[in-house]
Parts: C-alpha cells; structure tokens; sequence
C-alpha cells in the first residue's frame, strides 16, 4: 500500500514538476507586449504612436532595457529603414524591477506604401538574449490612382516613337540631298 | 506669308536640330514621369501635386526653348547675311516677324503634344485632365509665347544672338527667382516685389488656385492678370522692335 502510495506520488511530483519545466519555457525572462494600435490602415503621412508593455518576470532586476520599433515590410519582402519613418529612436529603459511592468510610447511616421509587419523588441545590456512582441498588420495605402504600368509604357515608349520620327526625318533629308 | 512661315517651320521645327530638341525633351519628361514612381521621396506626393510638378517642369523647359529659338531668329538671320534678302521681300517687318512668332508658336505646341501622353498617365483615374489641357493652353501658351516674343525683340534689338539669349536668360531668371525662395523671403522687400510682379510667380499661383483650391473663374482670372500683362507688354516691345530691324550699319 505504501508502494502503491509512493509510485503515485512521484508520478504526480513528475507532472509537477515536468509542468514547471513547460511553463518555464513558455513564459519568457522579459514579455513585450503591444497594447495599441491593434492595427494600421492609412494613407503615408499617418503619424501615430505605438504603446507597448514591458514585464520583467525574474526575480531579479533589469537594467538598461532599449525598447524600440522594428518592421518588416511584406509587401517588398525588405526590412525597413527606420530613420526614414522617424522610428529610429528608441525608448529607454533604467531599471525594470522584478515582477515590474512598463509602458513605453514609441512614436511613428508612416511614410511609404506596402504591407508592413509592426513589433515591438526589447534588448538589455545584461544579456544577450532579445525579446520581441507579437506583429501587428499595417497596411499604408498609396495616394494616387497612378498606374506604374501606364507610366513605364509612356515613358519608354514615347522617346522611341520621338526617335523613329527623326530617323525616319534624316532618311528623308538625306534621301532629298542625294537627288 | 505662308511661304515665310513655311521656311521657319521647315528651318527650326522639323530641322536636325528641331527634331533632335524634342527628342531630348521627351527623354527629360520621361525620366521626370519616372521618377514619380520610382523615387522614394516623390511616391509619396499627392497626385495633384505630381501634376503640378510635371506642369512647372514643362512650363520651364518650353520657356528656356522658345526663349532659346527666338533670341537666335533674327540676329542669326543678321550673322548669317540673309536678313538682307528677307528684308527685300515686299512683306512687311511685322509680318516678317509675326512669320518667326508662329514657327515658335508650333514648336511649342510640338512639346505641349509631346506632354499630353505623359500628363494622361499622370492624372490616370481622376478628371485633371482636361483643367490640366486648360491650363496649358489658356496660361501656360500666353505665358511661354510672352517670353518668346521677348526674346525675339531683344534679337531684334541686339546684332549678337549670343547677347540676345543671354539677355533672355537672364530676364526669365530673374522672374522666377520667387520659385527659389522661401514663403517669409517673399514676404518683403526686393522679392515681394518681383514675387507680386512676377509673370511666372502669377503663373504658377493661378496653377495652384485652379488645381489644388479650385478657385471661382473670377478668383483665377485675377491670379492670371499679371501673365496678360506681361503678355501685352511683350506684343509692344516686339511691335516697336520689328520696326528698328535693320541692316547692320553700313550694309
């Protein structure tokens, strides 16, 4: 009876702590976390400001979090050059106590037309391991019905019907000087 | 007349060196249209402000042109000894010379042909094209063939083509200084002046009130004033400057 009682015991001992073990992997030392805007859809020229969460779940403090922007843009399967959206500069972080949450504001300006990919990464001078946020989908939306095939066609082929007329202009000229 | 006007279109618009000018014309709106689409910077403008871009491109190229064309027109006729043989004909100095305003009047029209390709992919899915065509030839004609007329009076005036455009030049720069210029500049002293008086600066206000403020008629029509002024004062200098062409003395 005290075998049986004693095998049971460690089983339930191996779920809790296999279980430990589980929510440790999935809960990381530092989770960032976009609070708004859920989403982006606009024109370029939207100017907003991403508000995301910092928790510590250590029990230790962390010092000098950098929080900043990053973005990919789907659309051109590219990073981006975050200078050019002003995004460049991140929020910094002195001291995240144990167990502690912040709120970082990160201010953006929209600039280009595509499909972007929006998170939020964090990185602490103590380790060497970065903390990104969930995406959130931005979508900017160009501003003008111009149509890049009808530009290219105009554009190439313009010049070239110009040149044929002056070729056509010089055959003709010299066609008259022979005569 | 018609002769005359025949041999200015023959001479200037469909020579060598006519044909070739609008080649490099079309290259330069082509590259200009491209990058509208290419350009990082310029994706991000509004469709109407492309417009307008491509309008003041257009607007500055057919001045500096006809500019160009016209102040070589007579005192190239005079470096070439043939004003001689023109003068003998029994057509009269004005006509001789309104023959030399039409053979500009068509090279511009070439280029304002040449541009509407480019204008129709840029106004693509809006109904700017025809307040765009308006604008083209209600101001942009008056305002290009006042330069032009100009130019041909101060080739009249002048023996040396070389002067004659220089002068030219020189005059259509000093009108679009305010384009440079920032909006506190223009506010006072010498650049409010020439802002205010200023055919080109009226030109591209009017562009600005009928495209992007849709402005009365009336409104408009007051912001063109000064482009009909310069306009009439071009006609007179060029009316008093056909009447001193002449040999050089001695001839």
């Amino acid at each position: 009876m005290v075998k049986k009682a004693g095998i049971i015991l460690a089983i339930l001992l191996g779920f809790v702590i296999t279980g430990q073990s589980a929510f440790a992997m999935e809960q990381p030392n530092v989770e960032v976390k976009v609070i708004s805007p859920n989403q982006v859809k606009d024109y370029p020229g939207k100017e907003t400001t991403v508000k995301a969460q910092v928790t510590n779940h250590t029990n230790q403090s962390i010092k000098d979090l950098v929080v900043y922007i990053t973005m990919t843009d789907m659309g051109k399967k590219w990073t981006v050059n975050l200078e050019d959206y002003s995004a460049d500069k991140p929020e910094q972080v002195k001291e995240l106590g144990p167990g502690e949450t912040k709120e970082v504001s990160l201010p953006i300006r929209f600039v280009y037309t595509s499909n972007y990919y929006l998170y939020v990464t964090a990185a602490s001078a103590d380790s060497l391991d970065i903390y990104s946020s969930n995406g959130i989908p931005i979508v900017i939306m160009g501003n003008t019905k111009i149509d890049p095939t009808t530009i290219q066609v105009v554009s190439i082929a313009t010049p070239l019907i110009i040149l044929f007329l002056v070729v056509l202009n010089f055959i003709k000229n010299r066609k008259k000087r022979i005569a | 007349m018609s002769s005359l006007i025949k041999k200015e279109i023959r001479e200037h618009v469909f020579s060598r060196k006519g044909v070739w000018i609008f080649f490099a014309v079309s290259i330069l709106f082509s590259g200009l249209t491209y990058s509208f689409i290419s350009v990082k910077e310029l994706i991000l403008l509004a469709q109407v402000e492309v417009n307008m871009t491509f309008m003041k491109a257009l607007i500055g190229i057919s001045i500096l042109v006809s500019i160009i064309l016209g102040s070589t027109m007579v005192s190239g006729e005079r470096e070439q000894g043939t004003l001689e043989s023109l003068l003998l004909t029994p057509l009269s100095k004005v006509k001789i010379i309104l023959s030399k305003v039409v053979g500009i009047l068509v090279f511009w029209l070439i280029i304002s042909v040449i541009s509407i390709p480019y204008f129709y992919s840029l106004t693509y899915g809006t109904n700017m094209l025809p307040t765009i065509l308006s604008y083209l030839y209600l101001i942009g004609l008056p305002l290009v063939i006042s330069f032009s007329l100009l130019s041909l009076a101060f080739s009249t005036w002048i023996s040396s083509s070389k002067n004659a455009t220089l002068m030219s030049i020189v005059l259509f720069l000093v009108t679009a200084i305010p384009m440079f210029l920032s909006t506190t500049m223009k506010k006072s002293g010498f650049a409010h002046l020439v802002d205010s008086l200023s055919p080109v600066s009226a030109s591209m206000l009017t562009l600005k009130d009928w495209l992007v403020n849709k402005l009365s008629f009336f409104s408009i029509f007051m912001d063109s004033v000064p482009v009909l002024c310069f306009l009439g004062i071009s006609i007179i200098c060029l009316f008093y400057a056909s009447k001193k062409m002449d040999f050089l003395g001695g001839e």
